[in-house]
């Protein structure tokens, strides 16, 4: 089994005409962001923030390319993974990104939160879905997949069981929608059994998957770091209480207090847990992961 | 009108056996593998979600991805087939009217440290101090948040940017294992019409309950058969209960009985009525008493994939030049993908797995080959030769989102 890893490490060293192999001579870089769950129309503003998103951007000027080759993604995830509201219109904004900026193949990297991972994975484990998609596998470098429900959330169970989230209310506003149908666990397990790769025992993705994953929620009240990631109008402090609490009912004790660990690291390769990186060892609860907190943007940065 | 054909069982057997360049494959059971005989030729394309005409074939190498800062790329071990998933369940959910919770509700926890989610499903909120505890041991009566912990309500969590249920409440009770009860005062239930669910989750009991199917999909025709089994402790069970959801909504009940220390069940699919990706849930409920005498409630939910069967392997496998011709016959129109695993021999002699390849096209009904590329370049860069094998094959309804087909076992090719 050793021989065969080494023979296959040499052969994403060699490789240099498979469908997705990557020239990168004189090409462009650039990176894009892709939101969780909801229909977002502002996710540079109101999901990544754009603090966050204009601190790991400036990444690209390492490679001498321009700052400005960055998309945020707003499409409709509050659909299945594979609607034209939601891969489709991923495919659209990244087909044209690729395009405007000119961005050669394996030049793309992309980050991804939270189920934002599920579509990405939908798009490289189903190339032939749609004749865009080897273009944009083409051009990817790796994912960056934060904080991704790649085997589900028990939330999104609970959710769609109607004791938690939801209501006849919440029907109304979206809250249970087929988002969050597919992201129950019993749901993903099905669909990584069948449409999705790149989890234990399926085949790999085309292109690396790497998770970022946030291990635990810091609610404590006298820890200033706990008021990290609080969006505009919402109280930071109050979404860790929350995401401790639940984290505490519903998940495991290694959550970021939406979604488990072994979810997050369900697909792909895990790139770091978040005290192994961030500052002061911080862990990066489910907010704080798609926020300026404890200088993810700075290893994000670097990465791109 | 009866739209399904059989196709002969004998060449969905003999997968491979229909031209010379192909060879004996592994010997894997076919236990598991997906595909029933049956064709399809009622569905249409008024639901299709997918509307791509262009025919895309891509193929890529396994592991080719950068390896970041890390040393090394895990090996992916790749499973004969996916095995079918085992769902845990801590916990259990009743649907309740406000009569029934006025009159007193049984709450069985097996643990101290249960979470206890009240949600009323219509526009009636529930306050704490509407609650009535009736301490199971003890006996007594608590009321205006006495035994109650730490309680979880939709204030906090809207203040914390979490969609929450307008009404609902969520609180720890301050009760030990036993049987207690929840009530709701008969002043907070006035007026209220709709029903309640009540979800108990008990992180930290040592008794939980599993459900599992026998397929991770199913097609139209399909027998699905679920096991439910108590985990982590010796339960003898008192009541039990099974359910089918449907993708259309539509319920069927599953009689479970016992087989050894495991309930099982069985339904035959036979609603033709599917929506596009969406899965069939079965949801079992189950209630014993442990060794040692705690009563043990659990909601256990498992899910798998459902098709109509309107494409299928028609059985024959053929390696022309550098692309593997599969066989497909097709029932309704639709855009169909093959997906493969290909291995190949390597130095020493062994079969190692080295390149996926997909090809998909839009077909009308009838008999059709879709051409699976083996791409040279990663040929070469994988350092493998001949014999080449395909195997994992599936077929996949990109029209309807469905799993038509997969084929574990291997077949060799040559020219």
């Amino acid at each position: 089994m050793r021989a065969l890893t080494k023979l296959l490490f040499a052969i994403g060293v060699l490789v240099g005409a498979t469908t997705f192999s990557a020239t990168k001579a004189h090409a462009a870089r650039g990176v894009a962001f892709i939101h969780g769950t909801g229909s977002h129309w502002d996710a540079y503003n109101d999901y990544f923030t754009a603090e966050n998103v204009d601190s790991v951007r400036t990444g690209l000027a390492n490679s001498g390319n321009s700052t400005s080759n960055y998309v945020v993604i707003n499409c409709d995830f509050t659909k299945y993974m594979w609607d034209a509201g939601a891969a489709g219109c991923v495919a659209t904004a990244l087909t044209n990104f690729i395009a405007a900026k000119g961005i050669g193949n394996g030049e793309l990297t992309i980050e991804t939160h939270s189920n934002g991972g599920n579509v990405l994975r939908w798009i490289m484990s189903n190339p032939t879905w749609d004749a865009r998609y080897p273009n944009i596998i083409s051009k990817i470098r790796w994912v960056n997949a934060i904080a991704a429900t790649s085997l589900g959330t028990p939330l999104a169970n609970a959710v769609i069981n109607g004791n938690i989230f939801e209501s006849a209310l919440g029907w109304l506003m979206g809250y249970a929608n087929d988002a969050v149908r597919m992201q129950q666990t019993s749901w993903m397990a099905s669909y990584n059994a069948s449409w999705l790769f790149g989890t234990a025992g399926r085949p790999a993705l085309p292109k690396g998957f790497w998770n970022v994953v946030g291990t635990d929620v810091d609610s404590s009240p006298f820890d200033g770091d706990s008021w990290c990631g609080g969006s505009w109008g919402l109280d930071g402090y109050a979404q860790s209480v929350a995401l401790d609490n639940i984290q505490n009912i519903y998940l495991n004790s290694c959550s970021d207090g939406f979604v488990d660990c072994s979810s997050q690291q369900g697909a792909g390769t895990t790139w770091f847990q978040d005290k192994s990186r961030t500052a002061d060892a911080e862990p990066l609860s489910h907010n704080q992961s798609r926020r300026k907190c404890f200088n993810i943007d700075g290893i994000l940065r670097s990465d791109v | 009108m009866k739209t399904i054909q059989y196709l002969g069982l004998a060449s969905l057997l003999a997968l491979g056996a229909c031209d010379d360049s192909t060879s004996k494959p592994d010997d894997v059971s076919p236990t598991g593998d997906i595909g029933n005989g049956r064709l399809y030729r009622g569905a249409t394309l008024d639901n299709a979600v997918n509307h791509e005409r262009e025919a895309v074939s891509a193929s890529w190498a396994l592991q080719t991805f950068e390896a970041k800062d890390l040393p090394a790329i895990p090996q992916v071990d790749l499973a004969a087939r996916p095995a079918p998933h085992v769902e845990v369940s801590r916990g259990y959910r009743l649907r309740v009217t406000a009569a029934e919770l006025v009159a007193g509700v049984k709450l069985p926890l097996s643990a101290p440290g249960a979470f206890v989610h009240l949600s009323p499903q219509g526009l009636m909120d529930v306050e704490l101090d509407q609650l009535v505890l009736v301490d199971g041991v003890s006996g007594q009566e608590l009321r205006d948040g006495a035994g109650i912990g730490l309680t979880l309500d939709a204030a906090t969590l809207d203040r914390a940017g979490i969609p929450a249920i307008a009404g609902a409440i969520g609180f720890k009770p301050k009760l030990d294992a036993g049987v207690h009860e929840l009530k709701l005062t008969e002043a907070a239930a006035a007026g209220m019409t709709d029903d309640l669910i009540i979800q108990v989750e008990e992180p930290g009991s040592a008794f939980h309950a599993t459900a599992a199917a026998d397929n991770t999909g199913y097609l139209l025709g399909d027998t699905l058969t679920i096991a439910a089994d108590w985990q982590g402790a010796d339960v003898r069970t008192e009541r039990h209960d099974a359910i089918a959801i449907l993708p259309s909504g539509k319920q069927r009940p599953i009689v479970l009985t016992a087989a050894g220390a495991t309930l099982t069940g069985s339904l035959v699919l036979d609603d033709e009525d599917v929506v596009p990706g969406a899965l069939i849930d079965v949801e079992v409920q189950l209630e014993g008493v442990s060794a040692d005498g705690v009563r043990v409630r659990r909601t256990v939910k498992t899910s798998v994939a459902y098709a109509l069967p309107t494409a299928a392997f028609r059985g024959d496998v053929r390696k022309v030049g550098g692309t593997v011709d599969v066989g497909v016959d097709v029932g309704s129109p639709g855009r169909y993908a093959v997906t493969a695993v290909v291995y190949g021999t390597d130095d020493g002699g062994a079969l190692v797995p080295f390149m996926m390849t997909q090809s998909a096209r839009f077909l009308e009904p009838g008999s059709h080959v879709l051409t699976l590329k083996l791409d040279p370049a990663v040929i070469t860069a994988a350092g493998v030769r001949e014999p080449f094998e395909v195997r994992d094959l599936e077929l996949m309804d990109q029209t309807r989102v469905g799993q038509l087909g997969r084929r574990a076992m291997g077949v060799r090719l040559a020219q």
